[in-house]
């Protein structure tokens, strides 16, 4: 009773905050004038222009997920299974290509290998690229795909690092006796890792469909660019929405796709052991090459762009002016941040575990619900929740003007996310465990604190970590909801940005790195030390 | 039980009311850093609270016009500051306007004000051609928009799409200016020669600066600012001589149905006086005010200085609405 009103109970939250804004946006988008209509649906699957933007958007999400899984995986790898010096600090400063935004990135990338870039002339001078070569490849589909797979590599990095933490070490160390690390790490290591690899390749995928700000700054023509369009230069919100249906369709067959692949293998292979230490392949050569590669990915993503932030923002008093505008903003993004991160976890957790754990047929067409609006862009949903939440009677007056407004925009945005994160960990335990308690005669909530939330700690830190870091940096749907003062670092940044010296945006590009990465290093120092008391008791 | 008290109390404690005081709610898509010491010296001189909501430049966000028609039933803003004047017009074709008539506003020229007063217009902006010094020279300049088709400037010109903001304006203005077959024909001929569409005028400033482009069409806050940063560029008035440059006023309205009508309107008094005209002429924004006689810094023209388009602001907006499917082509979208 308890199980099924609890999960009721998130599920119910879930259609409300997610799913109905969208649905709301779709019923709209065919009812008009006294009738049914799909007049903007029409034009969508039958032009040629609309083939090809979705081509466009199918081509930058297959390359940036590709793109990512190179240096995401073995960047999880090398942080969760050797002996890496300096892991902290690779691990902490991996995390900032994905609070930098995406836009700050981008123009980074754009003066970078622009005509006059300054690795334009390195490139054009001691390679054979021509100076306009390398200025087309940044303005094109490839040129975005690089940079997003520059913004996102981190949440591969992040969900196989601790899918590699989760590993039960008995099933390594049988295999280490025997094999060399490489047959290990190819028979038992990868292939059990597999569904975090593919949860976290399809998440890439389907964020990088619905981008906006990169496409729009490099001039590439996706869906998303065509929906904002709609929005912003014919204010036709009806056929914003219909161009939002092929998102949905695509996320669709690449979950089914995911579910056919994953279908009939088992993936359960943590311990109650595994939960509490990790093999780590103690081999000097594979720590080196681990140096090098980090070394490299951090040049690469997370030392360019930054220093030409850095070296944008020239001086203390450009800190000082930014720090100023952003004081209202730093206060409201880490609060904001964390409330949603916990309530994403939350609800993560168990949406999570409907989609993985219950035993129904049911739970792979739950899963496929919970997912299917992942892509729809913010500003839809943004729009829906205005509808559905700005009204004048008291509750909802009271939740439009606070807060609360800019964390149900939150949920509704990743509440998707949190709960496929989770539930490619959950897939690791067991059904035994639980039936266990079960068997003994714990309660629901018992099995949960006793069995599955310690189990699950290396989970639980992963998904709030990516929640919040993707809280801080949201702005689509907050942009359109956030009550006055309410405002969030991104807003701030993106209303200055108009016409404030370049230096104080890049100073606020700076404060907002430095404000995401203060809570997310608090909060990994007591995640660290809780989950080593649990080890010590 | 205790622990829904806890969380009941903490989610009470961290929310803060809606109160409806002695505040008034401004939507502006003028640029803050521009926008909020105006707002704050209102809130000085009258004691009224403003509660204002920033935009962001067209192209990076769906914008406060969006949110403005979603809230229509509900409305939350008082005062929309819009920093074009199309898209009051827009809003009060789409009901969300209510009029109300400044007193203050009587000595601004009326072709800068709705008769009805769904809105007012105040200090302005122009459309300029921004180049690079250390790329063109000051006698090869161009003057009209129209040399920027000449071969010489192939691959040598940026424009911000013209499906958002100011650019969609000006398109509109040129094709009521020029009629729809010649701005049909001058944007064709401008594309064949390689004019690079980007993302906005914020992008098309970063370009000149960075010599990527000899030159581009911007607005004049973009190029005071850009004089500012010590970037080498230099803006020109084009078309002085032939249809005149497009003038961009910004625009007030009163918001219909908002809970703070009163405020609202005594925001609007102070927006369009000579008082603001003369701080956003100072500021580094550099507007133009519409009224004569306004003292100006020595770089910033008063409006008896400059020709403008002779234009009426609703035609642009009907016109634009008729144009926009011919942009979206015309830029590849």
């Amino acid at each position: 009773m308890q199980k099924k009103l609890t999960l009721g109970f998130i599920f119910a939250l879930f259609v409300c905050v997610t799913f109905l804004p969208i649905v709301w946006m779709f019923g709209n988008s065919i009812y008009g004038d006294g009738g049914f209509s799909f007049v903007y649906y029409k034009d969508i699957f039958l032009t040629q222009k609309y083939i090809k933007v979705i081509s466009n958007s199918l081509i930058l999400a297959s390359i940036t997920a590709l793109l990512s899984s190179f240096v995401g995986i073995p960047a999880g790898f090398f942080l969760a299974k050797t002996n890496l010096p300096f892991k902290g600090f690779f691990k902490m400063c991996f995390f900032i290509p994905l609070i930098i935004p995406s836009y700050t990135t981008g123009i980074a990338w754009a003066n970078l290998l622009g005509k006059t870039g300054f690795l334009n002339n390195i490139l054009s001078q001691y390679m054979l690229f021509s100076p306009e070569s390398v200025s087309n490849f940044i303005y094109s589909i490839y040129g975005a795909s690089f940079v997003l797979s520059i913004n996102l590599f981190p949440v591969i990095m992040l969900i196989t690092e601790y899918a590699l933490k989760n590993l039960n070490p008995r099933l390594e160390e049988s295999g280490l006796v025997t094999g060399s690390v490489f047959r290990v790490l190819r028979q038992i290591t990868l292939p059990l890792i597999t569904p975090a690899i593919i949860s976290s390749m399809m998440i890439v995928f389907v964020l990088s469909l619905s981008e906006f700000g990169i496409p729009s700054l490099l001039q590439v023509n996706v869906l998303t660019t065509q929906i904002f369009t709609q929005f912003s230069a014919f204010y036709n919100e009806k056929a914003a929405t219909a161009i939002a249906l092929p998102l949905i369709a695509i996320t669709f067959v690449v979950m089914t796709l995911e579910q056919v692949y994953l279908q009939g293998k088992s993936f359960e292979i943590l311990g109650r052991r595994g939960s509490n230490s990790t093999i780590k392949y103690d081999v000097k050569w594979l720590s080196v090459v681990g140096v090098i590669f980090c070394t490299l990915v951090l040049i690469g993503c997370v030392i360019i762009p930054l220093s030409t932030l850095i070296f944008s923002a020239q001086t203390i008093s450009a800190y000082h002016d930014a720090i100023l505008l952003a004081k209202r903003g730093i206060t409201n993004s880490v609060l904001f941040g964390s409330i949603g991160a916990t309530f994403l976890t939350f609800m993560g957790f168990f949406l999570g575990y409907l989609s993985e754990k219950i035993q129904s047929r049911l739970r792979n067409s739950t899963a496929l619900f919970i997912w299917l609006f992942f892509a729809v862009p913010a500003t839809v949903l943004g729009i829906g929740l205005i509808k559905l939440c700005n009204r004048p009677e008291g509750i909802f007056q009271f939740i439009y003007g606070s807060l609360w407004i800019v964390i149900i925009g939150y949920v509704a945005r990743f509440s998707p996310l949190s709960s496929r994160i989770m539930a490619n960990y959950l897939k690791q335990i067991p059904h035994s465990m639980e039936e266990a308690g079960t068997v003994i005669g714990a309660s629901w909530y018992r099995i949960l604190g006793n069995i599955l939330l310690p189990l699950q700690s290396h989970g639980l830190i992963a998904t709030w970590l990516i929640s919040f870091m993707f809280c801080i940096g949201e702005m689509g749907t907050t942009i359109l909801v956030y009550p006055p003062g309410h405002e969030t670092l991104p807003i701030t940044l993106f209303t200055v940005m108009a016409n404030s010296p370049a230096n104080i945006v890049s100073a606020l590009s700076i404060i907002i790195v430095v404000m995401t990465l203060l809570p997310v290093g608090v909060f990994l120092a007591i995640s660290k030390y809780l989950i080593k008391s649990q080890i010590a008791q | 039980m205790k622990f829904i008290t806890i969380a009941l109390t903490t989610l009470f404690m961290l929310a803060k009311w809606c109160s409806a005081g002695n505040e008034v709610i401004v939507y502006t898509s003028e640029d803050q850093i521009f926008a909020e010491p105006i707002l704050q010296e209102f809130e000085k001189k009258t004691g009224i609270k403003v509660r204002a909501i920033y935009d962001t430049e067209e192209t990076k966000s769906t914008g406060l016009v969006n949110r403005l028609i979603a809230e229509k039933d509900n409305p939350q803003a008082d005062v929309f500051w819009s920093n074009d004047p199309v898209r009051p017009v827009l809003l009060q074709i789409k009901g969300l306007t209510t009029p109300y008539v400044s007193s203050v506003a009587a000595d601004i020229p009326s072709i800068y004000k709705d008769v009805d007063g769904h809105w007012t217009g105040f200090s302005a902006r122009a459309r300029i051609i921004l180049y690079n010094t250390n790329l063109v020279n000051m006698d090869e300049r161009p003057l009209s928009i129209f040399d920027l088709v000449k071969p010489k400037w192939r691959g040598q010109v940026a424009i911000a799409n013209p499906l958002f903001g100011t650019t969609s304006i000006h398109m509109a203005a040129l094709f009521i200016a020029l009629g729809d077959e010649k701005a049909k024909k001058f944007l064709n001929d401008l594309k064949a020669n390689g004019v690079k569409i980007v993302s906005s005028n914020s992008e098309v400033k970063r370009l000149v600066a960075r010599g990527e482009v000899k030159m581009g069409i911007t607005d004049t806050d973009d190029a005071h600012m850009a004089v500012k940063e010590g970037v080498p560029a230099k803006e020109v008035f084009p078309d002085q001589s032939t249809i005149g440059t497009f003038i961009i006023p910004d625009m007030v309205s009163l918001i219909k149905n908002s809970r703070n009508q009163e405020n609202g309107k005594k925001l609007i008094d102070y927006l369009v006086s000579s008082t603001v005209e003369r701080s956003l002429a100072w500021a580094p924004c550099a507007h133009m005010p519409l009224r004569y006689g306004i003292k100006t810094p020595p770089d910033v023209l008063t409006l008896d200085a400059v020709k403008g388009m002779n234009i009426n602001y609703p035609d642009v907006a009907a016109k634009l609405e008729k144009i926009t499917e011919f942009l979206k082509q015309w830029a590849g979208y």
